[in-house]
């Protein structure tokens, strides 16, 4: 018993569980962060938290604060006795400032360290990517609240505060009318923010020189600002000099390191004296110096604040406004816990809030009866201690809920994601035919029965553990039942399916690689091994220019080998003396060696192969616009000297193996020096992120001109590159594209143009949008056409008995080349049209040969064809041109997409895609051929190319890295879907251009021209499954790999600045393959 | 130049060229071991070019030596010694800017550290290259017997082929930890590229002096049988 299932079908549930089994693993590990929208209000109207107090009317409060935030400000900076800011230590000294030393949270980057300086929460991960579509600060905030509280601010900074809060300050450059601002003290709030530290920290590191004078300057500034404060008797003010992220010994920031992470306070003020030594130094958490602030100023608490009020501040305050202001914190937070936890008022800590403030009510009855007394006093000192512990607990409760990973649910992932590779690994290894599908045996399906209820029993044994009841997978509502039963289901066909492949019998062990392919297959894996360690992960870009590079000098040894070879054999031949043979032996071993996609051709092409020797070692390119091909040289040579007085130009290039080993390596080369310019173009990365590039150069406003040049300059080339084989109809549409390029470019203001830049830049992208659209409907229409005609050959063609479908001679097969992808559609048409007409047989057209031995006629165009094809007399063998005209469209897609890359990226990255695009051309014309690679292999190489692309573009595996600008090129508004498709398409647009490609490729390898339609189909059938095999493989292992890692690695310190980012990376990255693989699975039926 | 000896000289060629390997395998442990982060003028890690230059005429000397004990004359004798030694410096010079040409695309800095990068070339082209110019001359067909074919007759072309492949391999090698983010002084362009070279060439000498000694030891079997 038992039953077959395809391998198309195989596949395809692949792709969908190694999509359920990534977003899984990721829903596991970030953890959603429950907010609260909106901003904190005054007076509390709501009365939907349990317990009120009364507010009290008069709450004193600091009229001026300027906060003076310098960055990269280590504790030992200002708080160590020996520190260069002599006057913030005289003031220490004289007791007028408090100084804590304060813990930031990792990562200790600026951005996410000013969030939780005004909003008091901790940022997740996740966080960051959600609040991709807004680069405003939406989330309750201390600036917010000041605004709102009629506040004016003055600022000094750099851009990110301004992004972070548009409109939020009236003044954005004080600094150099610093002294007149403090003469007229008309602001209540001042932020000066100073880089200057953090620079020279990236520059030299924390013991340079330049420190100190810098130091001293910060210094001064504290020194002017505080003696202007003085001067004002009447109002109260104060000053809170801070850090926002520490500085490592070697100069950078972003870890966890306690350099890098313990910054120091200073709260200065005028109204302070006689604070004692004893009570500095206290240490406190970055996030509670919002609430502390927001006490200090009278304003609200913001809303997400996870942080608690710094008592010791509150020096002046009476002892009812110190308690006001903890109960208005712990409200606050109750509120947030309340938010988090469903369960909330069963919590130990929700239940001392309730008596916190039962004992609060009564104590201000009894202040307001009894007034002041020592008793009174111990009673109020006993409550804010309750208030604190509340905030403490419930804090730590909510930042550990932030941290915690569903381990059910990632451990169920990592499992299916293993399960996806071991059974395509498997199913790789046995090379079972691909035409029969899988045989799936009595034994597996027996054992399926089995495993149901098992797998069913654990299930429901860890859901009801108490350890994992929280897990999604665990969730009792419909969509969670669903994917429950979803996941179970692919558990369960994964291990049936991989226990089918073991107990299939070996189909073959072809011993067929050498070490140039394989080398391809060592790379992928050494990739995967370097994602275990993170500054690999942070610099893959590295690794895959390293890769493409090898592969590609590895390619040029092999050229020069087989040159060699071909030469020790030709010498052997001539002498055929019995010192060579042993050579000659060695040399012919050599050869069998070399031949990597042999299995594929020899397989499929029907020709004979006995000269198989010779052709690898000048195989023909598979492009269409080049072969060559005969027997022996003789007549090979022949042969050129006919075709070279017709057409000397295209065919002297390919003719004379010798020059076309040179154009190899001259391909190869340029292929190098490219991928050696466009790796200068953008640097990424980490470690020499910030190292000058090309592409920063350009950038420059100053260098708008050379910009422009660039872009033009790339996109002639892009023209002239992808133009060549085009109609006159379709070179007019890309040049309006690129023109439309040009102008939406020059409208934005990136690029000059004799016109000033209007208002409205997106009517030049929708025009660009619809000569895409527009270039792709048409080739579309013309296939279809074509497609139907060829229906009608077909089914005349197979009335004629099946032995004319043979080759009778090699030599008399005519073949077809047509340089003209597109025309030669139409030339095929009139050609085959007027063949029925007259000859009223069916006449094989072949469209394109390969690997077929025998003279070969080309015919370069129209002209030349017509008077061609009246030549044959005995009836001859039609192959309908199927081959050539999807190839012919598939090239349209390639161009589509071109031109939608130059139009979403950035102007500097025209140059990216013109390279690429150049790159592309010279691996078809002249790599591809010296390659000999068989389909898996091919698919592999173009992924190379692709991720290297990737890095190209400028990405890295960093989120900042990200492009937000090319999701709205052509819209108006926001619309989530529109834009996310936009930068996923644009992030990938370099992986998605080698697939395009790959496809294209395997396409022209497959198309066998001596056979008919519907073997042709099955052909491609094959191949494309190969190709979604190969990338089933090479998503599942990297995924499988890197989930366990991360699963490992969850508490390493870096888990959130390189592995997360990674992860997302690599499940976008699995989404692009996923749907491509589907769209070829499905095309190619 | 073997062809006419007999076994028995042939036997103590191999004997030769095992000894000389071993010794100068012996020796560049030795050199590379004692100054490393000793801060003196060899130290690679402190003092890269000078080492650097030190290196190449090391590898240059070792080279010449074990090719000298064996063949006593250079390849190639016929033309007068003026004529092919331009013919050698040519060649070499060549190889060289094929080596800083590869090892700039391989994404070596292009504006900075260029004297750095000279001189990794000219090591891994003495390391690489030049063992085969010794033992092949400017002879492409010798070359191609040796590399492609793979096949390396008699004592000293043992050598060339190992140690010229292992250099290579090693240079390449090199490169992989110049991303990690451990902040050494070698991890500096090109430090750990010549330091995988050295190591490599090294391992060269060591492994051909395995082959030499597998063969020597078939060859004193046959003897005896």
């Amino acid at each position: 018993m038992g039953f077959t299932l395809s391998w198309r079908c195989i596949f395809i549930i692949d792709l969908v569980f190694i999509l359920i089994g990534i977003a899984t693993f990721m829903k596991g590990f970030f953890p959603l962060k429950r907010h609260l929208p909106g901003y904190a209000e005054a007076g509390n109207e709501d009365n939907s938290s349990t317990i009120k107090l009364k507010l009290i009317s008069q709450i004193t409060h600091y009229d001026k604060i300027v906060i003076v935030l310098i960055d990269a400000l280590r504790a030992d900076f200002v708080l160590n006795h020996s520190t260069p800011m002599k006057y913030v230590q005289t003031m220490m000294d004289r007791g007028k400032t408090l100084s804590y030393i304060v813990k930031a949270n990792p990562p200790t980057v600026t951005l996410p360290r000013i969030k939780a300086l005004t909003t008091g929460s901790i940022p997740g991960f996740i966080d960051v990517v959600m609040n991709f579509d807004s680069a405003a600060l939406m989330e309750d905030n201390i600036i917010t609240q000041m605004k709102r509280a009629g506040k004016r601010i003055l600022f000094y900074g750099d851009d990110t505060w301004i992004t972070l809060f548009p409109n939020h300050f009236v003044d954005h450059n004080v600094s150099r009318h610093l002294n007149f601002e403090l003469q007229r003290l008309d602001w209540d709030v001042m932020i000066l923010h100073y880089l200057g530290l953090d620079h020279i920290g990236h520059l030299a590191g924390p013991k340079s020189p330049l420190v100190k004078p810098k130091l001293q300057e910060m210094d001064d500034v504290i020194q002017k600002i505080y003696n202007a404060l003085e001067k004002e008797t009447t109002i109260s003010s104060l000053i809170l000099i801070c850090g926002d992220h520490g500085m490592s010994d070697q100069g950078s920031h972003g870890g966890a390191s306690v350099s890098e992470v313990t910054v120091p306070a200073v709260f200065l003020s005028p109204s302070f004296s006689n604070i004692p030594e004893s009570s500095q130094g206290e240490i406190i958490q970055q996030i509670d110096l919002p609430p502390t602030l927001s006490v200090l100023l009278g304003i609200p608490i913001p809303k997400n604040n996870l942080g608690s009020v710094v008592t010791s501040t509150l020096i002046g305050y009476s002892k009812e406004e110190v308690l006001w202001f903890l109960y208005s914190n712990a409200e606050q937070i109750v509120k947030l816990f309340e938010a988090n936890f469903e369960n909330y008022d069963t919590d130990g800590s929700f239940e001392m809030y309730r008596l916190a403030v039962q004992e609060h009510s009564d104590w201000l009855d009894v202040m307001k009866s009894h007034g002041d007394s020592p008793v009174v006093d111990e009673k109020s000192r006993s409550i804010a201690y309750r208030y604190k512990l509340v905030i403490q607990s419930m804090t730590a409760r909510i930042s550990s809920s932030l941290t915690m990973y569903d381990m059910y649910s990632m451990i169920t992932a990592v499992i299916l994601l293993w399960l996806v590779l071991i059974k395509s690994s498997l199913a790789k290894v046995k090379r079972l035919p691909r035409n029969e599908g899988l045989q799936i045996s009595r034994h597996s399906v027996s054992l399926m029965m089995v495993s149901i209820p098992l797998v069913g029993f654990c299930h429901v044994t860890v859901c009801t553990s108490h350890f994992h009841a929280e897990s999604f997978l665990c969730g009792a509502s419909q969509g969670s039942i669903l994917l429950q039963l979803t996941i179970f289901v692919g558990l369960i066909f994964q291990v049936v399916v991989s226990l089918s492949i073991v107990l299939c019998s070996f189909h073959k062990l072809g011993a067929k690689k050498n070490s140039f392919c394989w080398s391809l297959f060592i790379g992928t894996v050494c990739h995967t091994l370097s994602l275990l360690s993170s500054s690999f992960v942070e610099e893959e870009h590295q690794t895959w220019y390293f890769l493409t590079m090898t592969f590609h000098i590895l390619l040029l040894a092999k050229i020069f080998t087989t040159k060699m070879l071909q030469k020790a054999k030709r010498s052997a031949n001539e002498t055929s003396g019995e010192e060579n043979t042993e050579n000659y032996s060695k040399l012919s071993q050599h050869e069998s060696h070399d031949n990597c996609s042999s299995y594929f051709h020899q397989e499929n092409s029907g020709v004979n192969f006995h000269e198989r020797k010779f052709q690898t070692c000048h195989k023909p390119s598979p492009d269409i616009r080049q072969f060559v091909n005969s027997p022996n040289e003789k007549e090979e040579k022949k042969y050129d000297e006919k075709e070279r007085k017709k057409d000397d130009s295209l065919h002297s290039k390919y003719a004379d193996p010798l020059c076309s080993t040179w154009n190899a390596v001259l391909g190869v080369l340029a292929v190098l020096i490219l991928s050696r310019a466009l790796r200068s173009l953008n640097q990424t990365g980490n470690k020499w992120l910030d190292r000058p590039d090309v592409g920063d150069w350009l950038t420059k406003p100053e260098n708008k001109v050379w910009l422009s040049v660039t872009v033009i300059i790339s996109l002639v080339t892009l023209l002239a590159s992808i133009c060549g084989v085009l109609s006159w109809l379709d070179r007019t549409l890309l040049l309006i594209g690129c023109f439309g390029v040009y102008r939406y470019r020059a409208n934005t203001g990136d690029l000059i143009f004799f016109e000033t830049p209007s208002s409205k830049a997106s009517t030049e992208a929708w025009l660009v949008y619809a000569v895409i659209f527009i270039y792709f409907i048409k080739s579309l229409k013309s296939s279809f056409k074509l497609s139907s005609m060829i229906s009608s050959l077909t089914s005349v063609g197979s009335k004629t008995p099946p032995s004319q479908f043979s080759i009778q001679s090699p030599d008399k097969l005519h073949c077809l080349h047509s340089h003209c992808k597109l025309d030669c559609i139409q030339s095929v048409e009139n050609i085959s049209s007027l063949q029925l007409q007259s000859t009223q047989q069916p006449i094989l057209v072949t469209s394109l040969s390969l690997q077929n031995s025998g003279t070969l006629h080309t015919l370069q165009d129209h002209g030349r064809l017509q008077p061609k094809f009246r030549i044959p007399e005995s009836p001859q063998i039609l192959v309908a041109p199927c081959s050539q005209q999807n190839t012919g469209s598939l090239q349209v897609i390639h161009n589509c997409w071109i031109l939608l890359m130059t139009l979403l990226m950035r102007p500097h990255n025209v140059a990216f895609v013109a390279m690429v695009t150049v790159q592309e051309i010279l691996v078809e014309r002249y790599l591809l051929g010296h390659m000999t690679l068989s389909t898996s292999y091919l698919t592999l190489y173009c992924l190379w190319m692709g991720e290297a692309s990737f890095f190209y573009q400028g990405n890295s595996n960093s989120i900042s890295t990200v492009d937000v600008s090319a999701g709205y090129v052509g819209l108006m508004v926001y619309q989530p879907v529109l834009v996310g498709m936009l930068l996923s398409l644009a992030t990938y647009a370099g992986p998605i251009f080698w697939l395009l490609a790959l496809v294209k490729y395997v396409h022209a390898q497959a198309s066998c021209p001596t056979a008919s339609l519907q073997e042709n189909k099955a052909r491609f059938g094959k191949e494309f499954t190969k190709v979604v095999h190969t990338l089933i493989l090479t998503r599942a292992l990297p995924l499988a790999a890197y989930t366990v890692l991360v699963t490992a690695q969850r508490y390493h310190l870096f888990v959130w600045t390189v592995f997360s980012p990674k992860l997302l990376y690599e499940g976008m990255f699995t989404v692009v393959i996923v749907v491509f693989s589907l769209v070829v699975l499905l095309i190619c039926q | 130049m073997t062809a006419d000896k007999t076994p028995h000289s042939a036997r103590k060629v191999l004997k030769r060229t095992l000894t000389w390997s071993l010794f100068c395998s012996l020796a560049s442990l030795i050199l590379l071991l004692i100054p490393f982060n000793s801060g003196t003028i060899l130290d690679l890690v402190s003092n890269c070019l000078v080492a650097t230059k030190m290196w190449i005429s090391v590898i240059l000397i070792q080279i010449f030596f074990i090719c000298k004990s064996v063949t006593h004359s250079m390849p190639g004798k016929q033309q007068s010694k003026v004529g092919c030694l331009l013919k050698y410096v040519a060649v070499f010079l060549a190889i060289v800017t094929f080596f800083c040409v590869i090892t700039i695309l391989f994404g070596a800095p292009l504006t900075e550290s260029r004297a750095e990068t000279f001189h990794f070339a000219v090591l891994l082209s003495v390391a690489g290259t030049f063992p085969g110019l010794m033992t092949c001359g400017v002879n492409l067909d010798e070359w191609s017997r040796l590399y492609v074919l793979s096949s390396p007759e008699y004592g000293v072309e043992v050598v060339a082929y190992w140690t010229s492949l292992c250099s290579i391999f090693g240079a390449w090698l090199g490169a992989f930890p110049i991303p990690l983010d451990w902040d050494r002084p070698w991890q500096v362009w090109p430090i750990s590229c010549v330091l995988g070279t050295l190591g490599g060439y090294i391992i060269g000498l060591i492994l051909s002096s395995v082959h030499l000694f597998i063969k020597y030891y078939k060859m004193a079997r046959q003897k005896h049988l």
